[in-house]
C-alpha cells in the first residue's frame, strides 16, 4: 500500500499538473493517505508481528517478497509523518515555476521509492526502489536550473550512480555466491557457508554503496556540496528520508544477511561511525551559512546512527532506532526554521542575519527548542537518543566511541551556538522595517503552512522528550527484532 | 514536591505574559508565588524530621529504570531553602534593579526557570532526573549571562560558560551511566546503601573523575574556574544568586550528595583537597589583585568554592560541618554583596574600586548593610561567617589529613577572604566624599538588608538553627546519625588565635595590597586556563576549515578518488586477514577465439583513454560493448546479447548526434594528474580481477534459476524464462524501473521546458 498510494498520487498529479491549488491540494492528500496506510500497517505490525507480502503470488525466495517488521513499520509512519508535513510546508515554499513542472510528481515517486526501500526483502528490488529514489531526487534537485543548482546535482548524480554500479555488482557477487536474491534466504545461505572472507568483500562493497547513500565518511562529498542548493522544503525532506533510507539499509543488511562472521565489519563499521561524527562536526564548525551547517550536522549525526549498529547489541539498536526517530523530526524541523529564516531575510548567510532574538522571539523557540534537541541538551528527544547510545557504548565496553561520541556533542553545541550568536543575538545591521515587512506581507495561508508543520513536529518532538515511554518501547521491540533476526527469517520463508 | 516543581516551571512560562499584564509590580506578584512554594517546602519538613528523609516517585520512563524520583533529606531541605529564600528576594531586587530595561518579561522567565530547574537539582532522587535539572541551570545561565546579548563581550562570555560546563556535564552523564552500569540503579535512595559496588570496583577511579569534572567546571575549580568571573557580565542580581549563592554551589552539592557513595577514599580526599587547595590560593591572590567590584567578588567566590571543596575532601564529621556551615554563611554574605555592588554601580556610575569612595556619606544605609556583609565574609565575630571560619580552622586542626600545611593554607586563603572583603564592602564607603547625593528607591535595599541581616539574626540562635537545618544536613551528607554542638564560644584556644591573625593579617594585606600586586600578577601569566579555553576554541576553528578545505575541496575528480580508493580497500582487507590472497589457484581453462575477443576488448578500452578524437573514443567504446555482447553469446544467454547490441548501436548513433552540440575536445589535465589517475585506475582494475576471480573460484551453490526453469512453464504459462521471470516472478522490479524510466522522461521534459522558459524571461 504505501507504494501503491505514492504512484497513483503521481499519476494523477501528473495529469492534473497545470492547475496548482489541486496539485498542492492533492498532494497533500497522498501523503496523508500514505501515512494513514503506514498507521495501519504500523497496527498489524504491532498486534501481529511481522507482516509479509508475496507480490504475485510467488513465495519466497522465488517472487519478491515486501517485509514489514517494528523497524520498516516506525520508518514508513515518520515517512509519512514528514511527507504530510513537507507537504504542507510547500504550500508556502514551492514556487509557481517548480509546481508548473510537475515538483510533485517527483515528490511522490521519491516518496514511493523511499517506502519501497523501507518494505521490501529482497536485496536487488531493492536496488530498484534506490533508483527510483535517486532519480527522482536528481530531478527535484535541478528543477529550477540554477547554476549552482546544476553543478550540486551534478556531483550529486554522479557518485550517487557509482555507488548504483557498486551496489549491482555485489548483487551479482552475491547472487553467484549464494544463488539467491531473498535477503532472509541469503541470511541462512550465508550463514551456512564458511568462507567468511569473500563474505566479508562482499558486504564491504553493500557498506560502500549504501554508505554513499546515507553520507558517511569518507563517502559524503556529494551532500554538503548539493543539499544547500534546492530549496529548503526540498532540502528538509531529504534530510529527512535520504540518507536515513540508506542508514536504514546498512542496518536491515548487517543485522539479516552478513551476520556469520561480524568482527571484521563490525569494527569497520564502529571506525568509520566516529570519523563520520568527527567529520561532520568540524565540517559544520567551518561553515558560515545556516543550512551548510545543517548539511554537515546530518554527516555527523549519521555517525551516532552507525555507532549503534556497530555496538550491535538489542540496546545499542534500541538506541539507534530511538536516535533515527529523534534526528528525522529534529533536523527536518531546524531546516523549516531555517527556511522561515529565510523567508524573512532572503538569506542564509549567518553574517548577514541577526537580531531575531530581539525582534522574533517566538522563531527563536523554535530554533532553540530544535538546536536543544540536536545538540542533545535533556530533557529533549537528542538527549534521550545519546543517552542509550552512550549507556550501549559503555555496557559493551567500547570506551573510545562512546567518548567520541560523547565529545561530537559538546561540538554540536558549539555549532548550534555559533548560529544562535550570529543568527539570533548579533545585531547585523538589518533594519527591523524590512524584515518585518518581509513576514507581514505574506498572506494569512502562507503563514499558517509556514509555521504549522514546523509547530506540529515540535510538538510531536516535545512530546517525545516529556514522555519517552511509548517511543521507547517500540525502539526496543524494534531492536530485538533487529537482533534475533530469526523471526524475520522464519516470518518470509514460512518455515 | 512535585507540585512545587510545577509550580515553579508554569510560573517562568507565564512569567513574560505576567510582565505584559503587570509590569512594574511584576516582580512582587512572582516573589509571593515564590514564597508560598518555600512554605509549601517547608511543610515538608515535618516528615522529613521524623523520617530522615522524604521520598516522591512517579512512574515516567520506566523502561529504562528512570522514574521522575525526589528525594529530599536534611541536604535537600537545606538547599532547597537557600534556593527559593534566595530565589524570592533576588527577584524582587531584580524588579528595581532592572526599571525601564528591554526585555525584563524574559529575564523573569529565565531566572525564574533557573529557580525551577536548581531546586529541582536539590531535590531529585535519580541521577538522571538531577542530570536534566543540572543542564537547564546551566541553560537558563547561558540565557541570564547573556542578557545583554547585544553586546559582543555577553554572547561569547555567555557561550563560553555553557560551553565549559556543558562540557563538563557531559563528563558527569558518562560517569552517571557508569555508577548505574556498576551499582545497577539510578536511584540515588537505593545508591546510599550501595556504597560498595562502587568504590571496590575496578572503574572506581574512572567514575570519580568523570563526576568531579562535572563538579569542577560547575563550581569553578582551578582549571575550569574562568568561566565565573566572565560570567559577570550578567547583570548584578543574576551574578547573585548564580554565580555566588546557589548554580555554582551545585557542584559542591552533588559532592556532598555522592559522598555517602563514594567519598572518604584516598583518590577522594586528595583529588578533592588539591584542586580545592589551588583554588581557594589562587582564586584568593586574584581577587585582591583587581580593581572592578564585581570581579573582586567573583574570584573570592572561586576562593571560597575551592574551600568547600577542601573541607569535603577532608571527609571528617566536623569538616562536612563546617562546610555546611560556611555554605550557607557564603550564601547570605555573597549574595548580598553582590546585590550591593549593582546598588553602588547604579548609584556611583562605576565598579572601580580605586574610583569609588565615600559613599557612605551618601547612601550611609547601604553602607551599613555592606559592612555587616564585609564583616560575615571576614569572620568578625557576631557575624555568621565567624562560625564558619573557626570550624574550618578547627577540623583543619583535629585531622591527622595534611598535618599543618592544611591549617595554613586555609589560613592564607581566609587572609586573602578578609582583605578582599574589605575591598569590595568597606572601601567603596569610606574615604572622601565625591559625588552629590543620589537617591536610591527604598525597596532597593530590602534584599540585601535580609541577606546580611540573617547571617547576623542566625549567629544568635545556633541551636535552633543547628537542630533543624545543620544537623540534618551534615548527618545526611555523612551517613551517621551524630549530634554536633554549635557553640559560639570555643574558649581561648588555637583557632581563635587563628582567627584574630586572619582578621590583622587580612587588613595589614588590604592595606598594602600595592606592594604585593607586582609579584603576583608576574606569576599569574603562567596560569591563565582562560587564554587555553580561547586557543582551544580557535584551534577548533582552523582544524575544521583545515579539514573541510582538504575533504571538501569541490573537485569531483578527487571525490572518486577517494571512494574508490576506500572501496578497493574495503574489499580487499578482508581477504588479505582471511589469507584467501594465497590460496587462489590460478586454473582457468582459455579457448584460443577467447584470448583473440578479450585482447580486442582490452585493446579497445585502452584506445578510448588514450585517443584525442571523441569520434573515435566512441566507436572504441562501441567496440568494447560488442565483445561484451559476444561474450553472452558464448556463454548461452542470446536474449541478452541481443540486447546489449541493441543498446550498443543506440548509445553509439545517440553519441554521434550529441558530439555536434559538444564543445570543443580539450585536454585541461595536467601530465602529473594523469600519470596519477592511470596508476590509481591500473590498480582499482587489476584489484577488482581478483576479487572476480577469486569468487568465480568458489563452488556455485544451487539457483533460484532451477526453480524458475522448472516452473516457468507449468505454474507461469510461460515458455520464455526470462520473460516470466521478467513481467511475472519479478514483476515489481520491472514496474520499478519502468517507474525510473517515466520519471526520468518526465525530469527531463520539464528541465528542457525549463529553460525555454528561461530564454523566454531573457528575451523579454
Amino acid at each position: 500500500m504505501p507504494v501503491i498510494i505514492p504512484l497513483l498520487s503521481a499519476v494523477v498529479l501528473i495529469f492534473f499538473r497545470k492547475f496548482r491549488i489541486f496539485s498542492k491540494v492533492f498532494n497533500l492528500f497522498g501523503s496523508l493517505a500514505l501515512l494513514t496506510a503506514a498507521g495501519f500497517i504500523f497496527l498489524f505490525v504491532d498486534n501481529e508481528g511481522i507482516q509479509t507480502l508475496s507480490i504475485g503470488g510467488w513465495k519466497a525466495p522465488f517472487g519478491i517478497i515486501f517485509v514489514a517488521d517494528t523497524f520498516s513499520a516506525i520508518m514508513i509512519i515518520i515517512a509519512g509523518i514528514m511527507s504530510s508535513a513537507a507537504s504542507i510546508f510547500f504550500f508556502a515554499m514551492v514556487d509557481k515555476e517548480r509546481e508548473k513542472l510537475g515538483f510533485y510528481i517527483f515528490y511522490q515517486t521519491m516518496i514511493m521509492g523511499v517506502c519501497g526501500a523501507l518494505l521490501t526483502g529482497d536485496i536487488f528490488n531493492l536496488y530498484v526502489w534506490f533508483e527510483v529514489i535517486l532519480m527522482s531526487s536528481f530531478i527535484l534537485l535541478v528543477l529550477g536550473s540554477e547554476k549552482k543548482q546544476i553543478e550540486g546535482a551534478v556531483k550529486y548524480v554522479a557518485i550517487n550512480l557509482i555507488s548504483s554500479v557498486i551496489f549491482l555488482s555485489a548483487i551479482g557477487l552475491l547472487y553467484g555466491l549464494n544463488g539467491t536474491l531473498n535477503m532472509a534466504d541469503l541470511s541462512v545461505k550465508i550463514s551456512a557457508s564458511k568462507d567468511t572472507a569473500l563474505m566479508n568483500t562482499v558486504s564491504m562493497m553493500f557498506l560502500v554503496s549504501f554508505g554513499i547513500k546515507s553520507a558517511i565518511f569518507p563517502l559524503f562529498f556529494w551532500l554538503p556540496a548539493s543539499y544547500h542548493t534546492p530549496p529548503v522544503a526540498v532540502t528538509a525532506i531529504f534530510s529527512a528520508l535520504l540518507t536515513k533510507t540508506g542508514v536504514y539499509a546498512i542496518i536491515r543488511v548487517f543485522t539479516l544477511v552478513f551476520r556469520q562472521d561480524m568482527t571484521f565489519s563490525l569494527t569497520v563499521i564502529l571506525i568509520l561511525a566516529g570519523f563520520t561524527m568527527v567529520t561532520g562536526v568540524l565540517g559544520a564548525a567551518a561553515q558560515m551559512d545556516f543550512r551548510r551547517i545543517l548539511s554537515f550536522h546530518i554527516i555527523s549525526q549519521i555517525g551516532y546512527l552507525l555507532m549503534g549498529l556497530g555496538i550491535l547489541t538489542e540496546y545499542s539498536l534500541t538506541g539507534s532506532v530511538f536516535f533515527m526517530i529523534h534526528i528525522i523530526i529534529t533536523k527536518t524541523i531546524l531546516f523549516f526554521v531555517s527556511g522561515i529564516v529565510y523567508v524573512a531575510y532572503g538569506t542564509y548567510d549567518l553574517t548577514k542575519v541577526g537580531s531575531i532574538y530581539k525582534w522574533f522571539p517566538f522563531i527563536g523557540l523554535l530554533f532553540l527548542i530544535s538546536a536543544g534537541s540536536l545538540a542533545g541538551i535533556p530533557p529533549f528527544t537528542g538527549f534521550w537518543a545519546k543517552f542509550f547510545l552512550i549507556k550501549a557504548g559503555f555496557m559493551g565496553e567500547f570506551f573510545v566511541i562512546s567518548s567520541v561520541g560523547l565529545f561530537v556533542s559538546i561540538l554540536t553545541l558549539y555549532s548550534m551556538l555559533k548560529i544562535w550568536n550570529e543568527v539570533f543575538w548579533t545585531d547585523t545591521g538589518c533594519e527591523f522595517e524590512v524584515v518585518n515587512n518581509n513576514l507581514k506581507s505574506k498572506s494569512k495561508g502562507f503563514k499558517f503552512s509556514m509555521y504549522f508543520p514546523v509547530i506540529f513536529l515540535l510538538i510531536v518532538m516535545l512530546a517525545i522528550s516529556f514522555y519517552p515511554e511509548p517511543v521507547y518501547y517500540y525502539a526496543e521491540k524494534a531492536g530485538k527484532e533487529l537482533m534475533n533476526y530469526t523471526n524475520y527469517i522464519n516470518a518470509v520463508l514460512r518455515k | 514536591m512535585l507540585i512545587v516543581v510545577s509550580i515553579l516551571l508554569i510560573l517562568s512560562i507565564l512569567s513574560p505574559l505576567l510582565y505584559k499584564i503587570f509590569k512594574g509590580i511584576t516582580n512582587w506578584i512572582i516573589t509571593s508565588v515564590i514564597i508560598t512554594s518555600l512554605i509549601l517546602f517547608i511543610n515538608y519538613g515535618k516528615t522529613i524530621f521524623s523520617d530522615d528523609f522524604l521520598l516522591e516517585s512517579y512512574e515516567w520512563f520506566s523502561s529504562a529504570n528512570i522514574n521522575l524520583e525526589f528525594y529530599v533529606d536534611g541536604l535537600g531541605f537545606m538547599f532547597g531553602i537557600i534556593v527559593l529564600g534566595i530565589g524570592a528576594l533576588i527577584v524582587l531586587y531584580s524588579g528595581y534593579y532592572l526599571k525601564g530595561k528591554e526585555f525584563t518579561g524574559r529575564f523573569y522567565l529565565y531566572i525564574v526557570l533557573f529557580a525551577a530547574s536548581m531546586f529541582g537539582l536539590v531535590i531529585s532522587g535519580n541521577l538522571i532526573v538531577m542530570f536534566v535539572f543540572w543542564e537547564l541551570t546551566g541553560i537558563s545561565s547561558f540565557f541570564l549571562i547573556g542578557y545583554y546579548f547585544y553586546k559582543e563581550e555577553s554572547r561569547i562570555n555567555a557561550q563560553q560558560a555553557l560551553l565549559v560546563t556543558g562540557f563538563g556535564g557531559l563528563a558527569l552523564l558518562a560517569g552517571f551511566i557508569l555508577i548505574y552500569l556498576s551499582a545497577g540503579t539510578f536511584s540515588i535512595k537505593e545508591l546510599l546503601t550501595k556504597r560498595e559496588l562502587i568504590v571496590f570496583t575496578e572503574i572506581y577511579p574512572i567514575i570519580l573523575i568523570l563526576i568531579l569534572t562535572g563538579v569542577f567546571t560547575k563550581s569553578a575549580q582551578v582549571p575550569f574556574h574562568f568561566w565565573l568571573p566572565n560570567a559577570m557580565v550578567a547583570p548584578a542580581p543574576i551574578s547573585a544568586y548564580l554565580h555566588s549563592a546557589t548554580m555554582v554551589k551545585a557542584g559542591i552539592f552533588l559532592l556532598m550528595r555522592l559522598y555517602p557513595v563514594m567519598g572518604d577514599t584516598n583518590e577522594w580526599k586528595y583529588i578533592l583537597s588539591g584542586f580545592g587547595i589551588f583554588t581557594m590560593l589562587m582564586g584568593g591572590f586574584i581577587s585582591v589583585n583587581q580593581t572592578d567590584l564585581k570581579k573582586i567578588l567573583a574570584y573570592s567566590t572561586v576562593s571560597a568554592l575551592g574551600l568547600m571543596v577542601t573541607l569535603m575532601g577532608i571527609s571528617t564529621q566536623e569538616a562536612i560541618q563546617a562546610a555546611v556551615v560556611f555554605l550557607i554563611a557564603h550564601a547570605l554574605y555573597k549574595g548580598s554583596l553582590f546585590l550591593i555592588a549593582g546598588l553602588v554601580e547604579h548609584s556611583a556610575d562605576s565598579r572601580d574600586i580605586n574610583v569609588l569612595s565615600g559613599l557612605y556619606k551618601t547612601i550611609p544605609f547601604l553602607g551599613i548593610i555592606s559592612f555587616a556583609a564585609a564583616a560575615s565574609q571576614s569572620g568578625v565575630p557576631l557575624f555568621f561567617g565567624f562560625l564558619g571560619k573557626e570550624l574550618t580552622y578547627t577540623s583543619a586542626i583535629d585531622t591527622d589529613f595534611l598535618k599543618i600545611f592544611l591549617p595554613l593554607m586555609f589560613l592564607m586563603a581566609n587572609i586573602l577572604m578578609v582583605c578582599a572583603a574589605l575591598m569590595a564592602g568597606v572601601k567603596p564607603f569610606i574615604g572622601e566624599y565625591e559625588k552629590e547625593k543620589v537617591k536610591i528607591s527604598s525597596f532597593k535595599y530590602i534584599s540585601p538588608l535580609i541577606l546580611s541581616f540573617t547571617g547576623f539574626a542566625i549567629f544568635f540562635i545556633p541551636g535552633l538553627l543547628n537542630n533543624t537545618i545543620i544537623n540534618p544536613t551534615v548527618n545526611a551528607i555523612s551517613g551517621v546519625e551524630t549530634r554536633i554542638e554549635l557553640s559560639l564560644w570555643h574558649g581561648f584556644n588555637i583557632p581563635l588565635l587563628m582567627s584574630i591573625l586572619t582578621l590583622a593579617g587580612g587588613y595589614y594585606i588590604y592595606k598594602y595590597r600595592n606592594y604585593f600586586k607586582l609579584h603576583i600578577e608576574d606569576f599569574l601569566i603562567f596560569l591563565t586556563p582562560s587564554s587555553v579555553y580561547h586557543s582551544m576554541i580557535s584551534g577548533l576553528k582552523k582544524i575544521a576549515f583545515y579539514q573541510t578545505r582538504i575533504l571538501q575541496s569541490g573537485y569531483l575528480r578527487n571525490y572518486l578518488i577517494v571512494i574508490f580508493s576506500f572501496t578497493l580497500i574495503l574489499m580487499i582487507l578482508p581477504l588479505l586477514i582471511g589469507n584467501k590472497l594465497a590460496i587462489f589457484t590460478g586454473d582457468l581453462e582459455i579457448e584460443r577465439y577467447e584470448i583473440f575477443l578479450y585482447s580486442a576488448i582490452i585493446i579497445s578500452a585502452i584506445f578510448v583513454t588514450v585517443t584525442k578524437s571523441r569520434l573515435s573514443a566512441i566507436a572504441a567504446l562501441g567496440v568494447v560493448g560488442f565483445g561484451v555482447a559476444v561474450i553472452f553469446i558464448m556463454h548461452g544467454a542470446p536474449d541478452i546479447a541481443i540486447t546489449q547490441f541493441a543498446i550498443e548501436v543506440l548509445t553509439v548513433i545517440l553519441f554521434v548526434i550529441v558530439l555536434f552540440k559538444l564543445p570543443r575536445f580539450s585536454n585541461i589535465s595536467k601530465r602529473k594528474i594523469k600519470i596519477r589517475d592511470t596508476i590509481f585506475s591500473v590498480t582499482a582494475g587489476v584489484a577488482v580481477f581478483f576479487v572476480l576471480m577469486l569468487i568465480t573460484n568458489e563452488k556455485m551453490r544451487p539457483l533460484i534459476s532451477d526453480f524458475y526453469t522448472e516452473n516457468s512453464w507449468t505454474l507461469a504459462n510461460g515458455r520464455n524464462i526470462v520473460n516470466v521471470i521478467l513481467v511475472d516472478f519479478r514483476a515489481i522490479d520491472t514496474f520499478g524501473e519502468i517507474t525510473v524510466l517515466a520519471v526520468a522522461a518526465f525530469g527531463i521534459f520539464a528541465l528542457l521546458k525549463l529553460t525555454v522558459i528561461n530564454k523566454k524571461e531573457e528575451h523579454k
